[in-house]
């Protein structure tokens, strides 16, 4: 039989675990059993491949063996492709020299920067996570690569060239299983080193050109709505809005999709005459969202992708961590969110964590009941039983502002009650309350706005009737003070009946309390909303 | 200041209002009240006063209306206002306490 040399080669390479490797066991099975019912048989070589054709089936054999052709329907490598294989293989007589493992040449030489460029962000992430980790994929070499990815569920089948590998999700292109696997095999085979891993990278490729005409389009329609007047504007603006909105969501910049969605917002309050509208604020979005197209428009692209912001808030990973549940707040706001947000103490970096358990209060127009508290990280119990305990999360994750993933594949473990002194340092009770100004910066994150304070004093402030809010004046040993403020509120009512027995004195303290909550400014004063009161910091009460 | 702040803020609202078509009778008001940055020491607030007033009287006479720098502008100052009030906020608390401790520690 006359077959082209490369084709000869291929064949005689080609094992069952490479032909299993092209399709799958299955289909290798049925393809030996096949190849007992192949009779009338007839071959047409040519330059470059070899026809085989029996009974109604007609297969085009070449090389690379995974670029073959069949007139079955089938996309898959099917059943009679591995039978005219095996057939052909069979009749190769005396081969041109012994089948050897094949190099994995350009599975060797494939870059790793596009291998992590398709993975994205998350995924890389994890990689690296499971690299510092000790974690590692099962993986065996020979006629194929075998990759098994338990965390993902599936299978990979590396081969060359790499478009003829195969995954578990069945995909035809470079999938991010079959991306994943190509990277782990490249680092087992030291062909790259965790320290030459791409760096996980939070942006998205962007078109910078699209990008900046969108920006420029942003500032013309602000810039006619202001030249127009708000008193001869229509309240078709709001439309005008919405669109741009649009337009910078698929361009890829959520920031300014935000701040137009915000700006349509106030504008759809001042045309329904809303008694909350306020030309000032008005003011201050239209200018926030003009000064951020700005900005975006003549960003370098470095500083692009952080102008642009991101859709979803990324969860990466934060490795294993020792926290110390400190406290714990009732959060509902207008928004239509309610839940109780998690506050919790690294005490290894000395950081903040919080856990928002938040849920729409309505769903589909219906109002729906939200969860007081939560139970996450395959815990035993609510969060809330968990008050002035430690616990060792493994494989925490969490996003840049610091909050927790409910991840299932974040699992914990009580180490048990601990006196807050023993979890945290004492240097980082803030007696002092001049270091607490710079500390209240109101453009700062709420995570940057916690505090743990001790006062030297405490004044009870008469009950504001009007505003119904309870106000206790803090203070430090140089007299400077912080007002603490809790507004009355079902949830707060027993939180203000509590503080007045502590400032009574009926409440037995060990020292001066510890009062934990977040800061803010308001007219000439330092304001506390607290989340916590400790009477027995050193747990010797 | 905090008055001078809530008057420029008070002035720029309006022009967001009326537009920049009335702008012209506006300059007088965004120059007084860049005179007036000036004079209490706000010298950044005031050249942008001043640079508002002039950009919408120069609009007033020409052809083709140059409104992004007038927005920018607009824009700016809007920003420098938040800016200067967070900052008399800080200073005041700062105030407060020295009153309280005698401005000794």
């Amino acid at each position: 039989m006359d077959i082209p040399e490369k084709l000869k080669q291929a064949l005689a390479a080609a094992d069952e675990a490479y032909l299993a490797g092209l399709s799958n066991k299955g289909t290798l099975n049925r393809g030996k059993k096949d190849l007992d019912g192949m009779t009338d048989v007839t071959v047409i070589p040519s330059d470059t491949e070899i026809q085989v054709q029996w009974g109604d089936v007609r297969c085009a054999i070449r090389e690379p063996l995974g670029s073959s052709g069949c007139s079955c329907p089938s996309t898959a490598f099917c059943r009679h492709r591995v039978s005219a294989i095996l057939w052909l293989k069979a009749r190769l007589g005396d081969s041109p020299e012994p089948a050897r493992s094949p190099d994995f040449q350009s599975l060797r030489a494939y870059p790793a920067d596009k291998l992590a460029r398709i993975l994205g962000t998350s995924k890389l992430s994890a990689l690296r996570f499971r690299l510092e980790s000790g974690i590692r994929p099962e993986m065996d070499q020979g006629a194929v690569i075998r990759v098994e990815l338990p965390w993902a569920g599936v299978n990979v089948r590396l081969l060359e060239p790499l478009e003829h590998s195969t995954c578990a999700c069945h995909s035809t292109g470079l999938c991010v299983h079959k991306a994943e696997a190509l990277l782990w095999w490249q680092l087992h085979e030291n062909i790259i080193t965790p320290e030459q891993l791409p760096l996980p990278s939070a942006a998205p490729t962007l078109d910078t050109e699209q990008l900046r005409g969108i920006c420029r389009s942003v500032q013309e329609t602000l810039s006619s709505l202001m030249a127009w007047g708000l008193g001869r504007a229509s309240p078709e603006i709001c439309q005008t809005l919405e669109r741009m909105a649009s337009l910078c969501h698929t361009a890829g910049l959520p920031n300014l999709e935000r701040s137009l969605r915000r700006l349509s917002g106030e504008y759809d309050a001042c045309f329904a005459r809303s008694a909350g509208f306020r030309d000032t604020v008005l003011l201050e979005r239209l200018s926030h969202t003009y000064r951020l197209a700005q900005a975006t428009e003549q960003a370098t692209e470095e500083q692009l992708s952080g102008l642009a912001g991101e859709f979803r808030e990324e969860y990466r990973n934060a490795g294993n961590r020792k926290l110390y549940l400190l406290g714990s707040r009732i959060y509902s706001e207008k928004n239509g969110y309610a839940g109780t947000i998690y506050y919790f103490r690294d005490m290894e970096q000395q950081c903040w964590y919080a856990f928002r358990h938040i849920r729409p209060t309505f769903y589909e127009g219906r109002a729906q009941k939200v969860p007081k508290h939560a139970s996450p990280w395959g815990l035993p119990c609510t969060l809330d039983k968990l008050w002035k305990n430690s616990m060792e999360l493994t494989g925490a994750k969490a996003n840049r502002h610091g909050n927790l993933s409910a991840t299932s594949e974040c699992s914990a473990a009580i180490l048990g009650p601990m006196a807050p002194a023993a979890a945290i340092p004492e240097e980082e009770i803030c007696m002092d309350f001049r270091a607490l100004l710079g500390r209240s910066d109101p453009s700062r994150s709420e995570r940057q706005r916690l505090a743990l304070i001790r006062a030297a004093g405490m004044e009870v402030q008469p009950y504001d009737s009007i505003r119904q809010i309870y106000t206790l004046r803090l203070l430090d040993s140089f007299g400077r003070d912080v007002w603490l403020k809790v507004p009355y509120s079902k949830d707060n009512s027993s939180v203000i009946d509590w503080l007045e027995r502590l400032t009574e004195g009926q409440v037995p303290t060990d020292r001066a309390p510890v009062f934990f909550g977040i800061l803010s400014r308001e007219s000439d004063r330092l304001t506390f909303s607290p989340i916590e009161c400790f009477t027995d910091w050193e747990g010797q009460l | 200041m905090k008055e001078l702040l809530d008057d420029m803020e008070r002035a720029m609202a309006d022009l967001m209002l009326s537009g920049y078509a009335t702008g012209a009778e506006l300059a007088g008001r965004f120059r007084n009240l860049g005179t007036e940055c000036s004079r209490i020491g706000l010298k950044n607030g005031g050249a942008w006063m001043e640079e508002i007033a002039r950009a919408l009287e120069q609009r007033t006479h020409s052809v083709r209306k140059e409104d992004l720098v007038i927005t920018e502008l607009l824009c700016r100052a809007v920003g420098y206002v938040r800016l200067c009030r967070e900052k008399i906020q800080e200073e005041e608390i700062a105030v407060r306490w020295d009153s309280i401790t005698g401005g000794s520690l």
